[in-house]
């Protein structure tokens, strides 16, 4: 294990083991609110998102707020890098300030590969365009080990399908790459023109109708639709569209014999992706991936920054 | 109600039927029931002796124009199926350039319902782009569920979509929904605003010529496109010989094509004879070279279906200057005997002919209970003669529009009687 967690693959398996038995452990110690159990009170975390984000952001100043660290939120929009200063030489000088972590959200990818050579503190992935959202992976990944009783034998016999606009998604590649090293088998589907023209590289399959998902899948993983973004209308008609062929509803799901799970990592759309009759059902996780994103964040923060 | 048509040399391309002896074939409400060779005429409500003249399968013209809903004062669906089922067509496949474009659901509703009550079969392709205007997807995938025995197919004909990356993602939704994407192949820079073909015409009258590149630059793309998607691509009226070279090349079972008649009967030659209005559609009529490459193709399957582009646009709108006036001419009443004429010259049998005109292009659409005579199939037949004569004047036309150019002009091979779903619908 290095200093960064750009990547997944920045951990092994057992590493990431640890950071989910840690994240329990945390999840236990912070029984009455606003702990501060000044594990990092040592440490200083330079926050630079941009790109908009509540709940991963939120979730992470949390996390360092638990821990004990101190953290700056840098103005990405009032910064120097409107004068002309890249965000390379930005970063390099905020180290000499003493930062000992950046939690970083771009919109380019392939930002934290030219980084990581130039950077000596800890960089942390909290979301790069449309590749990489680790920490948000490893936090579905812990509400699945919680919901099925901490238990990874038994997490190694589900069959998860990713639904949604997969093409776009920084959170489902994430997701197909830890599941993947966790030996789980998974399955994308949605519109044909949101698939991957190679899944395989992501070890997974395409699946051909909502149907055969809702028949094999033990969990079901939505993801936000976007048709707001510059060419959207060019990949599909209407939000409206989508949720009658690709949208999940109790309805939809009520002829399914076992016990199904549905995630979303948020901001759902209701009506789209979901509808709010099924977010709100037994059958959902999303809250908890919301609560469990601070505790995971805060084992990440601790496992790359106590010495 | 049964009926029993007897003495008819019957052809089914589908049943290895060719039409050289005389058969008899019973129909009951509305779908066939058997073809023999002497069915007795107690088994029948009704008997018709059809005196030796051929019998088909309803023929099936997927690309038309009715103009309905918004320019009915060109064509609505009553006088455009009354045209149809005269020139002996029963099934036809709209495009949706009317007003309101076929994208929207009213216009929808409006046929669905409109369609029960008319003499032959109404399909539509609903539009590739919202309102055909090239910039977004139009909810075809949504319309098609909700419309899924009206709609086969997808176009915004008239127009090719220009955005590669919009109509590449259509084709993979039309896969994916199983939607046929006819495609009217054109790159619209080349063809800025040509009017006839480029070559001896533009030279000789100095108004902007239409590149045959026009034309199979955009079928390339299309092509290649269908290829990558493995969507069900359709050319529509296919006029150069270089889109012919194309298709040869290219071609698989995912792709289709077909030609107009007007484009294998006419070449440019006509309009330096008479710069007539009627002599102005698009694609333009083309070169003899091309009009050779079209028969040709024909005859090898390369180019698999006679389509119309039956396109009315009224005498008020035609008869102006020949710059002026708008792209198009009718054709359904004419596409018969024209056709007729690749059999005279040999490029097709009268059976490979009635391929082109039913058994193809119900494959296209999908639907297998048309476009052949087998027991259960709907009684949609057309009944012909191939010597007989016969002029077409404004009294025989049916369209609402007369924009034809072969109005008036003696015809051979004639529709002498349409079924429709067992009715008899059209007599001569």
């Amino acid at each position: 294990m290095g200093k960064n967690f750009i990547d997944i693959k920045d951990f092994s398996k057992e590493d990431i083991i640890e950071i989910l038995n840690r994240a329990k452990e945390l999840k236990h110690l912070n029984k009455p609110k606003n702990v501060n159990l000044g594990l990092l009170k040592d440490k200083n975390i330079y926050f630079l998102f941009f790109e908009p984000s509540t709940r991963t952001k939120m979730s992470f100043l949390k996390a360092a707020s638990l821990l004990g660290a101190t953290t700056f939120d840098f103005e990405t929009s009032k910064s120097s890098l409107n004068k002309g200063e890249s965000l390379i030489e930005t970063l390099v000088n905020l180290e000499s300030l003493g930062a000992d972590a950046f939690i970083i959200r771009v919109k380019e990818v392939g930002f934290f590969d030219i980084l990581k050579n130039k950077i000596k503190a800890s960089l942390i992935n909290a979301g790069e365009g449309t590749y990489r959202h680790p920490s948000q992976a490893l936090l579905d990944l812990y509400t699945l080990w919680e919901e099925y009783d901490y238990d990874f034998e038994k997490l190694k016999n589900l069959k998860i399908t990713i639904i949604g606009d997969i093409k776009n998604s920084r959170v489902a590649r994430s997701l197909l790459k830890l599941f993947s090293l966790f030996e789980i088998k998974t399955f994308i589907y949605g519109p044909s023109t949101y698939l991957l023209e190679n899944p395989e590289v992501y070890n997974t399959e395409i699946l051909n109708s909502l149907e055969e998902a809702l028949n094999i899948s033990d969990v079901i993983i939505l993801l936000r639709i976007q048709l707001e973004r510059q060419n959207a209308k060019k990949y599909f008609p209407s939000l409206k569209t989508y949720n009658y062929f690709y949208g999940l509803s109790l309805e939809k799901i009520k002829n399914i014999k076992k016990n199904i799970k549905i995630m979303h990592p948020g901001p759902f759309n209701e009506g789209v992706e979901i509808n709010s009759e099924l977010a709100y059902s037994n059958c959902s996780l999303i809250f908890k991936q919301v609560n469990n994103g601070v505790f995971v964040r805060a084992a990440i923060l601790e496992k790359l920054l106590k010495i | 109600m049964s009926i029993l048509l007897k003495n008819a040399k019957i052809i089914d391309p589908l049943q290895n039927l060719k039409g050289d002896k005389l058969s008899d074939i019973l129909i009951e409400n509305g779908k066939i029931i058997k073809i023999d060779k002497n069915i007795s005429s107690f088994e029948a409500s009704r008997v018709i002796d059809l005196e030796a003249n051929y019998l088909s399968p309803g023929f099936i013209d997927i690309h038309v124009h009715f103009r309905d809903p918004g320019f009915t004062y060109k064509e609505d669906l009553e006088t455009g199926s009354l045209a149809a089922i005269s020139g002996g067509f029963t099934s036809v496949v709209c495009m949706p350039n009317t007003n309101p474009p076929l994208d929207d659901e009213l216009a929808l509703f409006y046929i669905n319902e409109k369609r029960k009550n008319l003499p032959c079969l109404i399909y539509v392709a609903t539009t590739i782009t919202r309102s055909r205007k090239g910039e977004a997807l139009s909810d075809f995938i949504y319309l098609k569920e909700k419309y899924k025995d009206l709609i086969v197919g997808i176009s915004d004909d008239g127009n090719d979509v220009s955005d590669t990356l919009l109509l590449y993602n259509a084709m993979k939704l039309a896969k994916e929904y199983n939607l046929v994407v006819f495609s009217h192949c054109e790159d619209k820079y080349l063809f800025e605003d040509g009017h006839l073909n480029e070559g001896k015409a533009s030279s000789f009258y100095g108004i902007k010529g239409i590149l045959n590149e026009c034309e199979s630059i955009g079928a390339y793309r299309n092509i290649i496109l269908a290829l990558r998607t493995k969507a069900r691509l359709h050319l529509q009226h296919v006029s150069t010989k270089e889109t012919v070279k194309l298709l040869k090349v290219f071609k698989k079972e995912n792709i289709s094509a077909e030609a107009t008649p007007h484009h294998f009967t006419l070449s440019e030659e006509q309009l330096l004879k008479d710069l007539d209005p009627n002599l102005k559609m698009n694609p333009p009529l083309r070169s003899k070279d091309d009009v050779k490459a079209i028969k040709k193709a024909l005859s090898e399957n390369i180019i698999d279906v006679i389509a119309t582009d039956h396109a009315p646009h009224s005498e008020k709108e035609k008869n102006i200057s020949f710059e002026k006036a708008p792209f198009g001419i009718i054709g359904l009443q004419t596409a018969f005997s024209l056709s007729l004429k690749l059999v005279e010259e040999g490029y097709l049998s009268l059976e490979k002919l009635i391929e082109k005109l039913s058994t193809k292009p119900s494959q296209i659409i999908g639907k297998p209970f048309i476009g052949n005579l087998k027991p259960g199939s709907l009684a949609n037949i057309t009944v012909f003669n191939t010597d007989e004569t016969w002029v077409y004047t404004r009294e025989v036309n049916k369209s609402k529009s007369f924009n034809s150019p072969f109005l008036g002009k003696t015809l051979k091979g004639k529709i002498l009687k349409t079924f429709y779903k067992g009715e008899l619908v059209y007599e001569s």
